[in-house]
């Protein structure tokens, strides 16, 4: 078959000991750059995309291919043992995760995380190898309308992330998309909220944010009550998952990997969603939902396998197309002109050994990922174990360097000062960040696919409806939505009868 | 999201393998750091990235500092604009813009800050034929036609462009006046973006400049060519019919042009550093040829004063241009 | 006489209309726009308005409702944490890496109350000091001075 002769010529690619190599270096590399807090693959990719040109093309693909995947793992690292999540996607790994770690399972959470990606780069190499070409298309049958509609439905699922009330999660994600207002609007170059600050014109970085939410505002609240923290890491359970949890986890895998492969396709930020898509789904489906949000392995298998496949899928339409889906597709694309490579439809046909040689390398780097950090996992559950008094100021150090190394201004670390406060006091009054890092990601996406929209049809809102995806998409928004809002108010109302 | 602007913070690591590539010969420094960035004002998979790619390594080589591409689209290219006037004029950051950022989105956009005189022209370094795109299904193969398709429509006709203020709008715009049509404007970030949306057909038609790409996005049925914005014929794809050739307006004739940019209060030793290196880059022959199969068409560089006597005289050609056809966004 | 009855919903309600009615002070004149052609203005508008009113409801549900009571603050670990990092932006040009980090690394474990001035601990803030320095500054060259511009004459 086609498929396999394709495959084959990949492997026979990628299995050279010079790829084999520039692989290995780029998921270490990325490894590193994912456990260190602040530095993103893109911007070590970007710094890198000019040493690489001495590189076979190939090589060089491989290498950054891996820096991306790899730093996906090493980000999970970080959000389920010190609560900082370095990129969006592993944000909701932290919620359960970083639980796991605080009630002496850090061991089984990240072998979880570790595993459940593996079978999700597994699956999703087969998925590109197979079916690369039509799920192109799919890509097409998303307009401004389908964008802004899977955004919603993508809020609209994150409010099950939160534990209390919905009218809190409501109001986070509404802050949060408030929050992604701050700086340009890309369509008019109007400066909104800047207050004149230069360094607002390009809006709030989201590593600051999520940094002084999650990072600053955890250690904070920590210290509050610290005796408890510590005893919390004492005991420490098996490093390894038992037999329950392999079982715990298949479905949730599974469920995950297949919604981050369908979103992954889409390149206007769709991969973002595909994690707390697939949590909250978990929270709604699995045997397991109750436990779900207080430490439980589903809630990290099931974002993870999906953080994972999206990521992957989105390799789809920057090599069909050359339709970059993210910053690090960019960066991709950047590295094939400078190797002399047209990005495009043609790199497929042209050019097929990079083409498979870089897919194959990617199941290849995911084998090289699970090997290297399953053997860590002793190292990294040590380290949390150091009692919290000498652990946290280094926190906050790598915290501080790693905010101002990103422009290299210290504003950006009163900011993140700032942000510090306001996660202390979310956390003080129960209030889930989650859903507002998720609104602040989504903001200027959805205001830009929202105005296209309307723009598009004139300003007529009704083709949100009209349009068959769109409308579908919307509808199961309503539904979660319905269904979180009914019990809800009959529970307020329990509760005010209660009181009269 | 995901911010590039941490370009020291690996420097060390992109150096340390870049003296691999023969950074040895005399070097002229720009700027205090080891790294320098090359600002594109559109975001990754458009021409103006393609070019900056092309020219990457070979500055980096001419100079002896890494050069990181940072891609910023937003707001016709504002967004990077803006971010080149934040950053220490020291030459540390160079823009590789066009007037479509640093002139004509000033000059129409309230709402865009920054002026065209607060920039400094290194100098040219491409000319760019413009072209027209429709979606790839579209009924219409070339200008005349799709002029019919328009008035025939009964409603406005959508079309794309890198956004508010660009040449391309402008372009648009008047095509549409002048052969009484109705349009919509859709801004995007840039022509990356755009394409999506001409792919599966919510916009109908796009001026942009010419790029080698769109052959290979044609043959993938994901946008169609109609014709060359100028009068004659472009030897990129010479059986391309031109406008000279169309009934409807055979002297509608525009392209743009791309150039090298620092902020106006830079150093004169850094500017003329830049010049000369430039120069150089431009001169090899590879780089010639990678810049020329983008789909550009390569310029002379040309000393400083020619340069900004250029930018000048671009400035009032077009401040002329869009008063004379009464441009409102 | 309106008694808080739910500290937590009243004070997040608060916080909400805090930002709602920030959104709606400075982003007053953000143009609007028609229908077909949103303005800068409309997303800020709509979003502080739904702040506002969610934050009206939690404010009703706080003197409705009852929930549970706050914990009480502890001002200590709040104040030095965030004071050490803002100080640390502050001073790491003038002072340079060597100060400001090594003032964040005390302040910072003053907040524990497990702190106690020891030999052992300052040597631990100045091993963290170096480790940053090398780390950041000589192997990944951040642009971080090591002694800042106070002390050094120029």
């Amino acid at each position: 078959m086609e498929m396999f002769d394709n495959l084959w010529l990949g492997f026979s690619v990628a299995v050279t000991p010079t790829n084999l190599m520039w692989c290995l270096i780029g998921v270490f590399l990325g490894t590193a750059i994912g456990v260190l807090p602040g530095l993103g693959p893109s911007a070590t990719i970007a710094m890198l995309l000019p040493a690489t040109f001495g590189l076979e093309p190939v090589s060089a693909l491989i290498m950054m291919a891996g820096i991306f995947y790899g730093a996906q793992y090493g980000g999970s690292t970080t959000a389920i043992l010190i609560n900082l999540p370095g990129e969006a996607t592993s944000v909701v790994t932290a919620i359960d995760g970083y639980k796991m770690a605080r009630n002496g399972a850090a061991g089984r959470a990240l072998a979880a995380a570790a595993i459940s990606s593996f079978v999700a780069g597994t699956i999703c190499t087969f998925l590109i190898a197979f079916f690369a070409p039509p799920l192109t298309d799919i890509a097409f049958k998303f307009g401004p309308a389908e964008y802004f509609s899977l955004m919603v439905l993508g809020l609209v699922a994150s409010v099950v992330l939160a534990n209390g009330h919905i009218l809190h999660a409501l109001a986070m994600i509404a802050l949060g998309l408030f929050l992604g207002l701050v700086g340009t609007d890309v369509n008019s170059g109007l400066q909104r909220y800047s207050f004149g600050l230069p360094e607002l014109a390009d809006g709030l970085n989201f590593v600051i944010v999520a940094m002084g939410v999650f990072g600053i505002g955890e250690i904070i609240a920590n210290l509050e009550d610290e005796a408890r923290r510590d005893l919390g890491v004492a005991k420490v359970e098996g490093l390894m998952l038992t037999r329950a949890d392999w079982r715990r986890i298949i479905a949730p895998t599974l469920r995950g990997t297949g919604l981050g492969a369908a979103l992954g396709v889409l390149p206007g930020g769709g991969a973002a969603l595909a994690s707390f898509g697939a949590y909250a789904l978990e929270k709604r489906v699995s045997r397991n939902r109750a436990e779900i949000g207080h430490g439980a392995i589903e809630g990290v298998a099931a974002p993870e396998a999906a953080n994972n496949a999206g990521a992957q899928m989105s390799f789809i339409p920057m090599l069909t197309l050359g339709f970059p889906a993210n910053t690090v597709m960019a960066l991709m694309i950047g590295a094939m002109i400078m190797h002399g490579i047209q990005p495009g439809p043609g790199v497929m046909t042209e050019q097929p050994k990079l083409f498979w040689g870089l897919i194959a390398s990617m199941w290849i780097g995911n084998m090289m990922l699970l090997v290297l950090n399953l053997p860590l996992i002793g190292l990294w559950v040590r380290m949390i174990m150091v009692p919290y008094h000498y652990l946290f100021p280094v926190i906050i150090v790598f915290c501080v360097i790693g905010v101002f190394s990103l422009s290299n201004n210290a504003f950006d670390i009163q900011i993140m000062a700032l942000f510090g406060l306001l996660g202390y006091v979310f956390k003080k009054l129960d209030c889930e960040p989650a859903p507002m890092l998720l609104g602040f990601v989504l903001g200027p996406l959805m205001e830009e696919f929202l105005r296209r929209t309307l723009l598009l049809s004139q300003g007529d809102p009704s083709v949100l409806l009209t349009r068959p995806i769109s409308a579908v998409l919307l509808v199961i928004a309503a539904g979660i939505l319905l269904t979180v809002l009914l019990p809800a108010f009959s529970r307020t109302r329990a509760e005010a009868f209660r009181e009269t | 999201m995901t911010n590039l602007t941490r370009r020291d913070a690996l420097a060390a690591a992109a150096s340390l393998a870049a003296t691999g590539l023969g950074l040895g010969f005399a070097q002229a420094q720009v700027g205090p750091g080891k790294t320098l960035t090359l600002m594109v004002p559109y975001p990754a998979g458009g021409l103006s990235d393609a070019i900056a790619r092309n020219l990457q390594p070979t500055l980096q080589k001419i100079l002896g500092q890494t050069v990181i591409v940072e891609n910023l689209g937003g707001a016709s290219g504002g967004l990077a604009a803006q971010k080149l006037l934040q950053t220490p004029a020291d030459g540390r950051m160079i823009f590789q813009g066009s007037p479509n950022e640093l002139i004509l989105s000033p000059l129409v956009n309230p709402d865009i800050k920054f002026k065209p005189d607060q920039f400094r022209h290194v100098t040219q370094i491409t000319q760019n034929p413009l072209i027209l795109l429709a979606r790839p299904d579209h009924p219409a193969s070339n200008l005349d036609e799709l002029i019919d398709y328009a008035r025939k429509l009964g409603k406005p006709v959508p079309y794309g462009s890198v956004g508010i203020g660009s040449l391309y709008h402008i372009l648009s715009e008047e095509l549409a006046k002048q052969t009484a049509f109705k349009v919509t404007h859709i801004p995007y970030r840039g022509a990356a973006p755009m394409f999506q949306d001409l792919g599966s057909g919510q916009v109908e038609f796009a001026i942009l400049p010419y790029a080698t790409s769109y052959k290979g996005l044609q043959e993938q049925k994901k946008l169609k060519m109609l014709g060359w914005v100028s009068k004659a014929r472009n030897s990129f794809i010479p059986e391309l019919p031109s406008f000279g050739e169309s009934k409807t307006l055979p002297n509608f004739d525009h392209s743009i042009w791309a150039g090298i940019f620092v902020r106006k209060d830079t150093p004169e030793d850094i500017v003329k550093a830049l010049n000369v290196a430039m120069a150089d880059v431009m001169k090899t022959p590879e780089v010639r040829t990678a810049v020329g199969n983008t789909g550009s068409i390569v310029i002379d560089t040309t000393p400083l004063d020619v340069a900004q006597r250029f930018y000048e005289d671009q400035i009032k050609t077009l401040d002329t241009m869009t008063k004379d056809i009464n441009f409102k966004i | 006489m309106v008694t808080i009855r739910s500290p937590r919903e009243f004070y997040a309600g608060a916080i909400y209309i805090a930002f709602g009615m920030l959104g709606l002070w400075f982003g007053w004149l953000y143009p609007m726009g028609t229908a077909g052609r949103m303005g800068g203005g409309y997303f800020p508008k709509v979003l502080s308005g739904l702040l506002i009113l969610f934050g009206l409801i939690a404010l009703f549900r706080g003197v409705t409702v009852s929930g549970q009571h706050l914990a009480p603050l502890r001002l200590k670990p709040l104040a030095l944490i965030i004071a050490a990092c803002s100080l640390f932006g502050l001073l790491l040009q003038p002072v340079g890496l060597i100060g400001a980090l090594f003032l964040l690394t005390v302040m910072t474990a003053m907040a524990s109350q497990e702190f106690r001035w020891s030999p052992v601990a300052l040597a631990g803030a100045l091993a963290l000091v170096a480790a940053c320095a090398g780390v950041f500054v000589w192997g990944l060259s951040v642009p971080m001075p090591l002694i800042g511009s106070w002390f050094v004459r120029s």
